[in-house]
């Protein structure tokens, strides 16, 4: 039974193609495409920043998917910022931004990975932080009323709830509500955008083999 | 651990993202196929586009970029490599591909309009060229059953199949709608605050169990409900339909409706007087059946304006909507109209560059005047005429330019007179020294240059570089740079109020033409098709271009649709094809009408007491049949008959537009068969056959080369019976004419400048097959002069000739004694001499009234010259479409050439005098509409001719009886027309 199945499995495999498929288009985003290589070099890039094993990815798997949708927000973002002839992030602020996230002592070489990876990895990081600011930020306000439903309803009650019984005051607290809140806005308005910018574009997700 | 385990598990890491690739990373590259073997984009591009080389290390980056590469070109659905490792060593990469294609003719079959093809096919939202999918064309079918939905088509099913080309990968979708039966209206039910019934409802939107639901039927209908709120100042009510449900075994459609009336809205003046209906015109919220903010301010604008040109120069008005009282809401407009002024003076002084006309032309502000009773002007007029002065210095170099104005109230003690002072001073002009052109390698400096207006000496303005970065890149567009960019900058140049200009042009890549795929004929020739288009294969892609075939393919008037698209629009490709879809209009055309004509061409055929016609009316029919695209040619065969009691016409045309492909070059063939009877003296029946060659020398100039061989007769002549034979007898005339029009007109049916001149040269002769011997001559010059924005001058004069010559030619006519009688003329025929008179020449006389009379009945005879001028002042007299005209016409038909005379007055008692000028003045009224103007003209001849008459009928003129009397035609004539006069 086992000798059968062994043998199935080799057909099943024969018939796919004569060798074994190295690279495809995994998700087709309007006119930019995410691989089979993207994934695994994204996954590769996520643990060397998280300074944890490099992984073995396999399309399908919960991971994999996650960081399919990951990458397919990405290009949106992408898209929308060449659109808008969005310019791109300074290498200064490149440097920056990998000397502070950098692992101590990670060896990117261990992930299969070189230094314009890495660099590459940071300016996308870069560019979509600076695109939700400019693009959801700007003109975004919170009223006094819902600052103060926030420090009643939300605040005031945590605070009770973890048993501290000092209490700031709205106005003490007011900078910090509204900091929260206008993430939340931000957050919302980025979240609607995407679902629009994913129907407008077009995503095609293309068959894949199960895990 | 088991060995199968094994296998299974490096089955799965083959699909492990990275991992299997893994293996052959930097293993060498032995060889690079596809698969399958024959791919859309040429093998030689594809190398350019792979970063895998062969011989070369496999990198995963490179392979991804690759794969990245070969899908931007947008030929491909999707990309996979496989590797194998090779016999000889190294790896053996595999591309496997997948096609993309591309929606070519999208047609719908088995539609019930409402909806049309065109909407069903627009709902699909499948844009040719564009990549198909199944998920596309599912869509499509779905927006199509939701659009037949919406029709009242609930049972609908839509299926669809493709037509694939590989050679194009073109798709056509064809969609198979089955339609079922649509449904009815059914129950209504209201929701909101409705103030009528449902049955109400029902009977305003018509919406009544049983008419068949369709969406122009759903629209109407909320259309009328809102019309009658309007009508009942409830411009803020809101209908809308919440819902519609289907019932299918009564096939009804519940509709259900939110009605909400609103208040009603009023609206007030204070500060000022007007009556309320000026004020209902004056804000537009009761014309547009609703009230925003936007109308309110417009209709405070409306009556500023209306106060202002009344001398309330300084007037404001405020507005606002106050909130719901009652039901009822106000929107109030409060008025501070300050003294009431007029503008006597405007003096411009300081301009020398430009002359006072042009600044005047760019201003608002404007004197009193017979079209402004007190002038025109406020301060926001002041200030934007000052702005626009500054603009034109500005636009040409001036760029310190200052304009000053001094306001001068009760000017020279006039109270409320106010004069208004402008001193422009211009400052230097600031010229280019040199105009510095990089980045362009593919066009010529000089060519760009020899476009552009900011060259070396020339003035330096901001106007003339945008003008200029137009000209640059629309010329780079039509090269085939879609993605040319312009950028400039100035600097200072080498003397005083000098500059130098920078353009840097980055041109790009250029994009060229692979194929020009066209298709949707059927029954039109390739060759009729080709011979239209103006885009080739290998030569830069032109947007221009593509344009421009796509309205040459339009003008052969074979096509009721030409659609164009780039192939592939997203892709990365530097060759593109170009597609050409049309679709053939209907060949057949049938036209039935009706109509009658008012004039002076009554009277009794046997009584001939009223030579100059009594008023008559004739009702006529008529009917038109035209095959278009004959022989696939796109050539237009038609036949016009018409019938009525003053013509029976038929007329069988035959058109080859471009002919021998020469697109300035229109064949046509005609035969007509025409009696008619629109000059009262006799009825004449025209048998002809012509052959004609337009030629179209540029866009005012065209020649006209042209063969006509007719048989003419007249019959019902009401002339001296001795004159019968002579100018009755039917004639065989051959005439070969050329004639040559330039048509300068800015508007050839209501031309406001221009010139029109036509030259029309005719020869008809025993050579050319005619029995009559002469030649035509007729010259007619127009002009028209713009003397002010809406006040024209216009005038035309026009003169012909015709000389009969040669051997006199014989004429038998039966006696009423049966004896044949044998007379000899060289005279040209009676039909084909000149007549004049009417609506469209001289409107001092009715229809073809003007010239020598038969001296006998007083009929009018024709003539073989012709002098007539006429003069026109054209004046708005009511906004945009009512005109009014004053003119004078003068001039004659006369019966030789050198019987033409300037003469005022005809000789004294002498009723046989025909040779002077009529002269005739009057006014007319015109209304503007979309095929020129209709036009009512009453003029009064001032020296009418007096002439001999005949009080009785036919047969008491053959046998000598009746009585002669002495008429004059009348002094006033009414002519009604369309189009203006010349």
């Amino acid at each position: 039974m086992r000798k059968l199945l062994l043998i199935g499995l080799l057909l099943a495999g024969g018939s796919r193609a004569p060798g074994e498929i190295i690279d495809r288009i995994v998700v087709v985003v309007g006119r930019q495409i995410i691989t089979q290589s993207d994934l695994a070099l994204e996954a590769r890039l996520e643990a060397f920043f998280r300074n944890t094993p490099p992984p073995e990815l396999r399309l399908g798997t919960p991971e994999a998917v996650t960081l399919r949708e990951r990458l397919i927000r990405q290009r949106l973002v992408e898209q929308d910022m060449r659109q808008s002839t969005f310019p791109p992030a300074e290498p200064t602020l490149i440097l920056e931004w990998l000397a502070r996230m950098r692992p101590a002592g990670a060896d990117p070489s261990r992930y299969g990975l070189a230094e314009d990876d890495l660099e590459d990895y940071a300016r996308r990081q870069i560019d979509v932080e600076r695109f939700i600011d400019q693009r959801f930020k700007p003109g975004l306000q919170i009223p006094d009323a819902d600052i103060a439903a926030y420090y009643e309803s939300t605040l005031l009650p945590e605070l009770q709830r973890r048993g501290l019984s000092e209490r700031p005051t709205l106005e003490q607290a007011r900078g910090q509500i509204e900091a929260v809140l206008l993430e939340e806005r931000v957050n919302q308005s980025l979240d609607q955008w995407l679902i629009e910018a994913r129907s407008r574009a077009g995503v095609r997700e293309m068959e894949t083999p199960e895990p | 651990m088991s060995r199968s385990i094994v296998i299974a598990a490096a089955l799965c890491l083959a699909w492990a993202g990275g991992a299997a690739g893994d293996d052959f990373q930097g293993s060498p590259v032995a060889e690079i196929v596809f698969s399958p073997p024959a791919q859309p984009v040429p093998a030689a591009r594809l190398e350019q586009l792979l970063e895998v080389k062969t011989g070369a290390p496999l990198d995963a980056h490179a392979l991804r970029r690759s794969i990245q590469a070969i899908f931007a070109t947008g030929r491909y659905a999707d990309v996979q490599v496989d590797a194998v490792r090779a016999p000889g060593g190294g790896v053996r990469l595999t591309f496997i591909t997948v096609e993309n294609w591309f929606t070519g003719q999208v047609t719908v079959t088995g539609a019930q309009p409402p909806p049309s093809q065109v909407q069903l096919i627009a709902a699909t939202r499948l844009n040719l060229g564009e990549p198909y999918t199944q998920e596309k064309g599912e869509a499509g079918r779905q927006a199509m059953l939701r659009l037949l939905a919406e029709n009242g088509f609930y049972n609908a099913t839509v299926r669809w199949d493709t037509y694939a080309n590989s050679d194009t990968q073109q798709l056509d979708i064809d969609y198979q709608v089955e339609p079922g039966r649509r449904a009815h209206f059914g129950e209504i039910t209201l929701s909101g605050e409705p103030d009528l019934s449902a049955e109400e409802v029902r009977g305003l939107t018509g919406w009544s169990v049983g008419n068949t639901i369709t969406q122009p039927a759903v629209q109407r209908g909320l259309e009328k409900l809102y019309r009658h709120y309007r009508k009942n100042d409830r411009l803020q009510a809101v209908a809308r339909i919440t819902g519609k449900k289907f019932v299918p075994s009564a096939n009804r459609v519940d509709v259900a409706l939110e009605i909400n009336p609103g208040p009603r809205v009023e609206v007030a003046l204070s500060g000022a007087s007007l009556s309320s209906k000026q004020l209902r015109r004056y804000v537009p919220i009761f014309e547009e059946g609703t009230v925003d903010n936007d109308l309110l301010a417009e209709g405070a604008r409306n009556l500023r304006d209306h106060f202002q040109v009344d001398g309330y120069f300084d007037a404001k008005i405020d507005y606002n909507q106050n909130p719901e009282e009652n039901g009822v809401v106000l929107a109030e407009f409060q008025a501070t109209l300050g003294s009431r002024h007029q503008l006597v003076r405007l003096d411009i002084s300081g301009n020398h560059f430009f002359d006072r006309a042009t600044i005047r032309e760019r201003m608002y502000l404007r004197v009193k005047s017979v079209s402004f009773r007190r002038g025109r002007f406020s301060h926001g007029l002041l200030a934007s005429d000052v702005s626009a002065i500054e603009e034109l210095y500005h636009a040409n170099g001036f760029l310190g330019v200052k304009v000053h104005t001094r306001l001068d109230d009760d000017y020279e003690g006039h109270v409320g007179d106010m004069a208004l002072f402008i001193e422009i001073e211009e400052g230097p002009q600031t010229l280019i020294a040199e105009l510095r052109l990089t980045g362009n390698t593919t066009i010529s400096t000089e060519s760009l240059t020899a476009q552009l207006n900011s060259v070396a000496g020339q003035s330096y303005s901001e106007t003339n570089v945008a003008s200029d970065r137009s000209l640059i890149l629309g010329r780079y567009f039509q090269e085939g740079f879609p993605d040319a960019a312009f950028e400039w900058r100035v600097a200072p140049g080498p003397g005083p109020n000098a500059v130098i200009l920078d353009y840097t042009i980055q041109e790009g890549r250029r994009q060229f033409v692979q194929a020009v795929i066209t298709g949707g004929y059927n029954r039109t020739q390739d060759a009729t098709v080709r011979r239209e288009i103006y885009v080739y294969p290998s030569e830069p892609l032109s947007q221009a271009a593509i344009l421009d075939s796509q309205r040459r393919l339009y003008d052969l008037g074979i096509f009721s649709q030409v659609n164009t698209a780039v192939q592939n629009p997203e892709g990365d490709e530097v060759s593109r094809n170009v597609l050409l879809q049309m679709e053939e209009a209907r060949r057949w055309t049938v036209g039935v009408g009706g109509g009658a004509e008012i004039g002076r061409f009554g009277g009794s055929s046997t009584d001939l007491t009223s030579p100059a016609g009594n008023t008559g009316f004739s009702p006529r029919v008529s009917f038109e049949l035209t095959r278009l695209n004959l022989l696939g040619r796109a050539y237009t065969g038609s036949l016009r008959t018409q019938f009525s009691t003053l013509q029976k016409r038929g007329l069988a045309t035959f058109q080859a537009p471009r002919w021998r492909g020469r697109e300035r070059l229109t064949l046509t063939f005609s035969s007509l068969y025409d009696t008619s009877r629109n000059i009262n003296t006799f009825s004449a029946r025209r048998l002809e056959g012509a052959l004609q060659l337009q030629h179209k020398i540029n866009k005012p100039s065209t020649f006209f080369y042209r063969y006509s061989y007719r048989r003419v007769s007249v019959s019902d002549v009401h002339i001296t019976p001795s004159l019968v034979p002579r100018l009755t007898q039917a004639v065989r005339v051959g005439l070969l004419s050329v004639t040559y029009v330039q048509d300068r007109r800015d508007d050839p049916l209501d031309a406001r400048r221009g010139i029109y001149n036509t030259v029309d040269l005719g020869l008809a002769a025993k050579q050319t097959g005619s029995e009559a011997s002469f030649p035509r001559t007729v010259l007619q010059n127009s002009t028209y002069h713009r003397l002010t924005k809406r006040v024209v001058l216009a005038r035309t004069t026009q003169a012909g000739a015709m000389v009969p010559y040669g051997n006199l030619r014989e004429v038998r006519t039966t006696a009423t004694d049966g004896s044949t009688l044998l007379t000899f003329t060289r005279d040209v025929p009676l039909p084909e001499k000149f007549f004049s008179g009417g609506a469209s020449a001289h409107r001092g006389f009715s229809i073809n009234q003007a010239g020598p009379r038969d001296l006998t009945t007083g009929f009018p005879l024709g003539g073989n010259a012709l002098f007539l001028n006429s003069v026109e002042l054209r004046f708005p007299v009511r906004g945009e479409n009512v005109g009014g005209v004053l003119f004078h016409d003068f001039g004659n038909v006369f019966a030789r050439l050198q019987d033409v005379s300037f003469r005022l007055h005809q000789r004294k008692e002498d009723l046989t005098d025909f040779n002077y000028m009529v002269h005739a003045l009057g006014f007319g009224v015109r209304y503007r509409t979309p095929i020129g103007p209709v036009r009512l003209d009453l003029a009064y001849a001032l020296n009418p001719p007096r002439f001999r008459g005949f009080q009785g009928t036919t047969d008491e003129l053959l046998h000598g009886l009746g009585t002669s009397t002495q008429q004059r035609l009348s002094h006033f004539q009414f002519h009604f027309s369309l189009g203006q006069t010349f």
